[in-house]
């Protein structure tokens, strides 16, 4: 199971409930902002807390109703999403 | 070459307004500048007295620290000219570690390779680029510097060879207005998005009045409206906004900005409640162009001064007549230009409404003409 760190260079904000990552230094291809939404978010949090997909996954089925195969699919979908535009790198 | 808002965006704008959030804010952080335009808002050739009212950067840095905790997500560096304090790398790095995705306002001629290497390092959604005119000969007549073209126009190049994104403003008065064509033809030409900005506030801040020849005259500038409109439009869509226009039905652009009121009597722009703007001198008010009202950030946290501030601008009201006005929804009168034209909110301002009827009949007889060579 991959593991996962945050990019220093990445500022998380919580602003009127939305959780919003801004670049503070350069990331190639990143400009702009992201926007997480409530099952990303959860996923960040994992993530930032040191923990590994399978996590990320509870974590989601902890939360909402669903098929455990479909949320990994998800989970692996924007943790490969969030690795391409380097706000996440394998360690 | 057009841009619009992402809708994310306007979704975080539409819930900052229900919560009345601060999401967006400028940040005016000198009144000096290397330049010397006639139509300023806010220069005077003799800063000094303003300079020393100048907030220090541990000023700054503690108001950024409160305007980041009460929701600031979107922030423009302005002056004046930004990059002519001495510590605008250090402002600048500030902005970015709190998270705020920062656009900077700048007339290009002090852009070199510190300023390049600092914004490669820590980039910027966007730099404004204001420039003037097409060649050394207009930008004396408005800035002064006649080296200030050559400048401005390599410090374009700079950013984009770096891969920065900029927009293009241009600021048209009667000494520039020649060179619109050839300013918006280099906007093309690298793919730009350009804003020409044919409405010149007075410049209340400054303390100044304009002299003739600062700005044009409302009729000038109603045509020039609508012709900056055609530089950017085929002739199918502008056909299509003029339509829009000769109808009377409101439409992006043309006369209408970002922030121009939509309908109704009191302030309702984005000015004062989802967006702010900070003084040199630590006043926090609802927009730039405007003198009062505003709240001292130097004696007041900026969240208590920004609940203060709602209360002033829930006062505010717009002249009655231009609820009432058919031209309303191609005008872009608003509280700021009111108070900056008259002296006062209430009082419609003679100069919008004569632009306002310029523009509605530039775009009359442009489809006049349409119709007669489509026949």
């Amino acid at each position: 199971m991959s593991k996962y760190k945050i990019s220093d260079s990445i500022a998380l904000r919580d602003i009127m409930g939305e959780s919003v990552l801004v670049p503070i230094k350069e990331i190639e291809g990143f400009n702009g902002i992201y926007a997480l939404n409530p099952t990303s978010r959860i996923i960040y949090d994992c993530i930032a807390e040191g923990k590994d997909s399978d996590d990320a996954v509870n974590a989601i089925l902890k939360e909402y109703d669903a098929e455990r195969q479909d949320v990994e699919k998800d989970v692996m979908e924007c943790i490969d999403d969030m690795e391409k535009k380097k706000i996440i790198y394998k360690v | 070459m057009k841009s619009t808002e992402p809708p994310y965006l306007k979704h975080l704008f539409s819930l900052a307004s229900k919560s009345r959030t601060p999401l967006s804010g400028t940040l005016e952080i000198t009144p000096r500048c290397n330049l010397n335009c006639r139509m300023c808002y806010i220069h005077t050739p003799d800063c000094k007295e303003a300079e020393k009212r100048e907030m220090p950067k541990e000023k700054i840095f503690g108001i950024l620290d409160e305007l980041q905790k009460a929701g600031t997500l979107l922030l423009l560096i302005t002056g004046g000219e930004p990059l002519i304090r001495a510590d605008f790398r250090d402002i600048y790095i500030k902005v970015k570690e709190l998270g705020i995705s920062v656009c900077v306002n700048t007339n290009g001629t002090l852009i070199n390779r510190d300023i390049i290497n600092l914004f490669k390092e820590y980039p910027p959604a966007r730099v404004n680029v204001t420039l003037y005119g097409a060649n050394g000969e207009t930008y004396k007549n408005v800035t002064g510097v006649y080296s200030a073209c050559e400048k401005a126009y390599a410090g374009v190049g700079m950013l984009l060879d770096a891969g920065i994104a900029v927009k293009l403003n241009m600021s048209i008065n009667p000494q520039n207005v020649c060179d619109i064509k050839k300013v918006y033809k280099f906007a093309r030409e690298h793919d730009l998005f350009i804003e020409g900005a044919s409405y010149m506030f007075p410049p209340a801040r400054s303390g100044r009045e304009f002299s003739d020849g600062d700005r044009m005259t409302p009729e000038m500038s109603g045509v020039i409206a609508a012709e900056c409109e055609r530089l950017v439009y085929d002739s199918e869509h502008y056909r299509i906004r003029a339509e829009a226009v000769g109808s009377l039905a409101r439409v992006e652009g043309g006369l209408i900005s970002g922030c121009s009121d939509e309908s109704g009597e009191k302030i309702t722009c984005r000015a004062g409640t989802t967006s702010y703007w900070i003084s040199y001198d630590g006043k926090l008010s609802p927009c730039g162009m405007m003198n009062e009202p505003y709240e001292d950030l130097l004696n007041s946290p900026f969240i208590e001064a920004w609940n203060k501030l709602g209360g002033k601008i829930a006062e505010i009201r717009l002249p009655a007549e231009c609820s009432a006005c058919k031209y309303k929804p191609i005008c872009s009168v608003c509280a700021a230009s009111c108070k900056a034209e008259t002296g006062r909110f209430d009082i419609v301002p003679e100069y919008q409404c004569r632009r306002t009827r310029s523009f509605y009949l530039e775009n009359i007889n442009y489809l006049r003409q349409a119709v007669k060579e489509d026949e």
